[in-house]
């Protein structure tokens, strides 16, 4: 028997990506009750609502946490140095991706970032972020 | 099967060894089982080489091994709280102090806060020793109803209580990253026992990273938040300190089956089978673990006879 509930789920991940594919970032805003979520899912984790909009998010956003990978831990990942940041974005949803044109202590929570996108393959368009400059000139 | 006809046999997928004795004291408790085995072994290639908790958590960003999320959970910590090197450092130390006073240890080379400052960074802010490695070994613990525990050639020990709270699935909530859902743990094995982390003797509390010693310390309140650091530095977790911790080396120098030894090493020490590493007159331990990217925690105070 199909998994209606695996082909939800699947359609709220491709439309992400889709987005993405488009240098969009888009948050979903439950119907039921207005939260804003990321990653997709196909029901609102608070209210198990099922309707949902996708709303355009601002890109801007602030570490939550990162890590720096200085020597290769996994066979798949050897390039070294690379961090993995957790971004709070402003509209309140957290991802896990990357700050790119930084090296190794460029970054600590609560610093201001923004969304960027970066163009492999077709169809395979990466989220990332970059610090973001703030109006006189200093990071965020 | 050699002459075993067991009720039950489960196989529990992450089976850290505090999910399976909890499991197997509900099979007695419920009147399902009389006495249950349970039992563990592993013999991994890496055997005290390899990284533990070998996991690709997200394949675009190459967030791997469970050790890059205790990790991300330090990076917050350092973001809220004043710390220094030697915090983590400390507990490899004192842990690694431990396991040389014990045979069965993994790693036994001597080690201090200057050999642990040299090492590199693997995942900063992390170095080689905050996180621990794959071992070889096995482990078997016998669940029994308390009635029945009499009739064996050692002195039983007695659960006292249990408690688990797993951690909703929010992305980097503080409850997974800082593993703030220990707390709720916290008071249901205390409520439970009728008593409070001052009354315990032992704690024998997962330490796969450095950094989940502290965070285990503070969220079960033996020290104050933003404290664990100092108290550890200042000998909180030795074998003569204010909670004896790990006293048989832990995951880190002693050696890591996912968690059973501690529970291995909880019931020696209340039978006062320890030897060197004996803490003297201990009757109340404490077991703690965390499980699956920080989102599941459990406590089981363990009573001497």
């Amino acid at each position: 028997m199909p998994d209606s509930v695996d082909i939800r789920a699947n359609e709220a991940n491709e439309a992400f990506e889709a987005f993405v594919g488009d240098h969009e970032l888009r948050v979903q805003q439950c119907d039921g009750c207005g939260r804003r979520r990321l990653p997709p899912s196909w029901i609102c984790p608070h209210c198990l609502a099922e309707e949902y909009e996708w709303i355009a998010a601002s890109g801007t956003g602030v570490i939550h946490s990162f890590i720096w990978y200085l020597r290769p831990l996994d066979p798949a990942f050897l390039a070294t140095p690379y961090n993995v940041t957790i971004v709070e974005l402003a509209e309140g949803p957290r991802l896990i991706s990357k700050v790119v044109g930084v090296q190794p202590g460029d970054l600590s929570v609560g610093q201001a970032v923004e969304a960027a996108f970066e163009d492999g393959p077709p169809g395979a368009t990466t989220l990332v972020f970059r610090v973001r400059e703030t109006a006189d000139g200093a990071e965020g | 099967m050699v002459g075993i006809e067991p009720r039950v046999t489960s196989y529990l997928d992450y089976a850290t060894g505090g999910f399976t004795t909890q499991y197997a004291a509900m099979l007695v408790a419920a009147g399902v089982c009389d006495t249950v085995a349970c039992v563990f072994g592993a013999n991994p290639r890496q055997a005290t080489v390899g990284d533990s908790g070998a996991y690709v958590y997200d394949p675009t960003y190459g967030l791997v091994n469970a050790g890059a999320i205790a990790a991300l959970g330090w990076t917050r910590y350092m973001s809220k709280y004043e710390t220094v090197e030697e915090d983590l450092g400390a507990v490899a130390v004192t842990f690694r102090r431990h396991a040389r006073l014990n045979p069965n240890s993994a790693f036994t080379e001597p080690l201090t806060l200057d050999d642990y400052l040299a090492t590199p960074y693997t995942v900063w802010p992390f170095r080689e020793l905050d996180i621990c490695k794959v071992t070889a070994g096995g482990a078997a613990l016998i669940i029994t109803a308390a009635d029945r525990a009499g009739d064996h050639p050692k002195a039983p020990v007695y659960i006292g209580a249990a408690g688990r709270q797993q951690a909703p699935l929010e992305l980097a909530g503080d409850e997974h990253l800082m593993c703030y859902a220990m707390t709720s743990v916290a008071e249901q094995v205390y409520r439970e026992a009728g008593i409070g982390p001052g009354d315990v003797d032992l704690l024998m509390a997962t330490d796969s990273s450095t950094a989940a010693v502290i965070h285990t310390l503070e969220n079960y309140g033996f020290c104050e938040p933003g404290g664990g650091g100092r108290f550890v530095r200042e000998g909180g977790i030795a074998l003569d300190g204010e909670i004896p911790m790990n006293p048989d080396g832990g995951q880190l120098s002693g050696g890591y089956l996912l968690g059973w030894l501690h529970q291995v090493e909880a019931v020696r020490q209340l039978r006062g089978e320890c030897g060197e590493r004996q803490v003297a007159g201990a009757r109340i331990a404490q077991y703690a673990t965390t499980g699956r990217w920080r989102t599941d925690f459990l406590s089981t105070i363990y009573v001497a006879e």
